[in-house]
């Protein structure tokens, strides 16, 4: 009996001293101090002054201040809700929850290293990953409608060429087929040199493409300064204009106007007459990679051979036609021209590939096989994180449950826990994303000659978004279920399991009799009509 | 021991409002004088009492100034401001309002 009354005294003494009966909620004492402190010395004459008043109904003085105690409830969540009451408060909290989320996670450099290391590195392979996937193989024609675009050229026969599949395409078997079938919108003939570029300081090799003029309907592409070129300029004798890229134009013209210039080709002028945009540089085709581009001029000698080679065809698929219907097209015109001409056309086929499969080749299946394993990655990185989570959340429950008496309003526990995950998913992302880029540059360098355009291949934001969202979502729930759980399992379980480990320190020293759970100690500490289930069991 | 009843907010800052428009007073003060007022109908606990005091302060109905309580000691005390007796005037009004069709609507249910 003399030891409950002592602790009374003890516990009566300390409620003067509000400010320090509470150490273990830093979150409490950071921030705003003069209003805390007004507000605590407003409820301490509170206090006073409802203990005259339950003294004058005749109770001792030390019982008096306890049943004012007893009264006012948890002075820190009374003061906590007058903080909430003023304006402008919301940032404040959120700063608040900030700082302490930094502070707790530096006071567990393992489970934060771990946690953020696993996911950056699940969320920058997947990234990285699927942003090759999806630059290579399946948006990787970066001209409009680039799917019904296909590459025509012939088969040589067999018995001459033996194993050879591609073979290019002679002026006379093209302008047949050009003008027999039934299958293309358009078709354009090409051929892609070097030639030496003269006149400026010195001489330099470019790549350039002789183009027909239907090829800009074929790829669908204009010349952003100036025009394409015209039929009447794909003669011998007015061929000598060029079109330019955008890179070529910064680099030998800057800002000078596009009238009266001229590039010097193999010491043969061309009067340029536009520039195509820089998404038209596409270097993984070597007719869209060209520094300059001039007119592919037949005479009528040349129309008319048929038996040399030297031209790429590429043509545009009519709408809701098939490669299967094209090639079925294409062996139809190859027959009757070997019927017609046998001495050039004899076994000498045509094949039509979409340029698309041209471009990605066999890199197809290897790819989407990476795609998978990646996939995968990330997926067992976010249970692992999930995990690391899920534990660190359970190891927390005395903790939450320790706030939750001290007056920590369930709302609150939780805004501190998702800003912790937040901070966690900040990190997390940045690495990622760290990751991402530099995998992807390394992608780019290294296998520049392996995959086509590895190089220029973009991050992909959306695949990064899901990622990091995956990965946030998980990280929330593992984080908040035990915490929720723990709510909902009734404080005194969980502080029970704590003092029982000596964690407890609010009450003096653990062990002492106040902190035992003597009833009126629990009492005043625990009074919080918000905690359900508290009040009744004290 | 008068039951105790939940108080919707409004009617908690109407009712501190009305406290007020009497005399100044602290927020123990202002919490038996509600009780008094009320018949014992409403206690209003500190929790309820001390955020709607900060309330009504931050939207200007109440100002507050220390002052030194009956038994000696400094608290702070809360007096209504022009704004507030105006504010008092128009939720009474509401009140009232509401009240008169409260009882038109259950009037014959007892």
């Amino acid at each position: 009996m003399s030891t409950g009354s002592e602790s009374q005294r003890r516990w009566a003494g300390r409620s003067r001293e509000l400010d320090e009966s509470v150490p273990c909620d830093p979150a409490k004492l950071v921030g705003s101090r003069r209003i805390d402190r007004d507000t605590d010395a407003e409820l301490r004459a509170y206090l006073d002054l409802s203990a005259g008043e339950h003294e004058r109904q005749g109770l001792s003085a030390d019982d008096a201040r306890r049943a004012a105690r007893v009264d006012l409830g948890s002075v820190h969540a009374v003061a906590d809700d007058v903080r909430d009451a003023r304006a402008g408060q919301r940032l404040e909290t959120l700063w608040r929850d900030l700082r302490y989320a930094v502070r707790t996670l530096r006071h567990a450099p393992a489970y934060t290293i771990a946690v953020v290391g696993v996911l950056a590195l699940g969320i920058g392979a997947d990234t990285a990953v699927f942003s090759l996937v999806r630059g290579v193989l399946l948006n990787p024609i970066p001209l409009p409608d680039g799917a019904a675009l296909v590459r025509v050229s012939h088969t040589p026969p067999p018995a001459s060429f033996p194993g050879i599949k591609v073979f290019a395409v002679s002026p006379a078997n093209y302008l047949d087929w050009q003008a027999q079938n039934h299958v293309f919108a358009a078709t354009a003939a090409y051929q892609t040199f070097r030639r030496t570029l003269t006149g400026g300081d010195q001489a330099e090799s470019v790549p350039v493409a002789a183009v027909e003029p239907s090829l800009f309907a074929v790829v669908r592409a204009r010349p952003v300064i100036g025009r394409p070129f015209d039929v009447s300029e794909a003669v011998p004798g007015h061929d000598q204009v060029a079109l330019v890229s955008m890179g070529f134009w910064r680099q030998h013209f800057g800002d000078a106007p596009l009238a009266g210039q001229t590039v010097m080709l193999d010491n043969r002028r061309y009067a340029v007459i536009g520039v195509m945009p820089a998404s038209f540089t596409w270097p993984a085709w070597a007719m869209t990679n060209a520094s300059i581009w001039v007119p592919l001029a037949w005479d009528a000698t040349e129309r008319a051979i048929r038996s040399i080679h030297n031209d790429q065809v590429v043509a545009r698929l009519r709408p809701g036609t098939t490669v299967a219907d094209a090639r079925a097209d294409m062996d139809e015109i190859s027959k009757r021209l070997a019927r017609d001409y046998p001495k050039e056309d004899t076994d000498w086929g045509a094949m039509v590939i979409s340029l698309r499969d041209l471009v990605v080749g066999d890199v197809r299946q290897p790819l989407l096989i990476l795609a998978g394993a990646v996939g995968l990655v990330l997926l067992i990185a976010v249970a692992n994180a999930a995990n690391l989570m899920l534990g660190r959340g359970l190891g927390r429950r005395r903790e939450l449950a320790i706030r939750s008496a001290i007056g920590g309003s369930q709302r609150r526990i939780i805004e501190q826990l998702l800003m912790e995950a937040l901070v966690v998913a900040v990190a997390t992302t940045a690495i990622g994303w760290a990751l991402a880029k530099g995998s992807l540059s390394v992608f780019g360098t290294f296998l520049a000659d392996q995959l086509p355009r590895a190089a220029e291949v973009a991050m992909d934001w959306r695949m990064f978004v899901f990622a990091v969202a995956v990965a946030v979502v998980t990280g929330l729930t593992a984080a908040l279920g035990p915490a929720v759980a723990a709510s909902r399992a009734g404080l005194q379980a969980t502080l029970r399991r704590g003092m029982g480990q000596g964690v407890l320190g609010l009450g003096g020293s653990p062990g002492s009799s106040d902190s035992r759970g003597s009833p009126s100690g629990c009492q005043s500490r625990t009074h919080r009509p918000r905690v359900p289930g508290v009040v009744q069991q004290c | 021991m008068a039951p105790q009843t939940d108080l919707l907010q409004g009617t908690l800052d109407l009712l501190i409002l009305r406290t007020l428009a009497l005399e100044s007073h602290h927020g123990w003060g202002i919490a038996r004088r509600i009780q008094q007022l009320t018949r014992g109908t409403f206690d209003v606990r500190p929790g309820s009492m001390f955020p709607a005091l900060k309330r009504l302060e931050e939207k200007g109905w109440i100002a507050a100034t220390w002052g030194t309580s009956e038994n000696g000691r400094q608290a702070k005390f809360y007096t209504l401001t022009p704004g507030g007796r105006r504010r008092l005037k128009t939720e009474v009004e509401h009140w009232q309002r509401i009240a008169e069709a409260m009882g038109w609507a259950l009037e014959g249910t007892r």
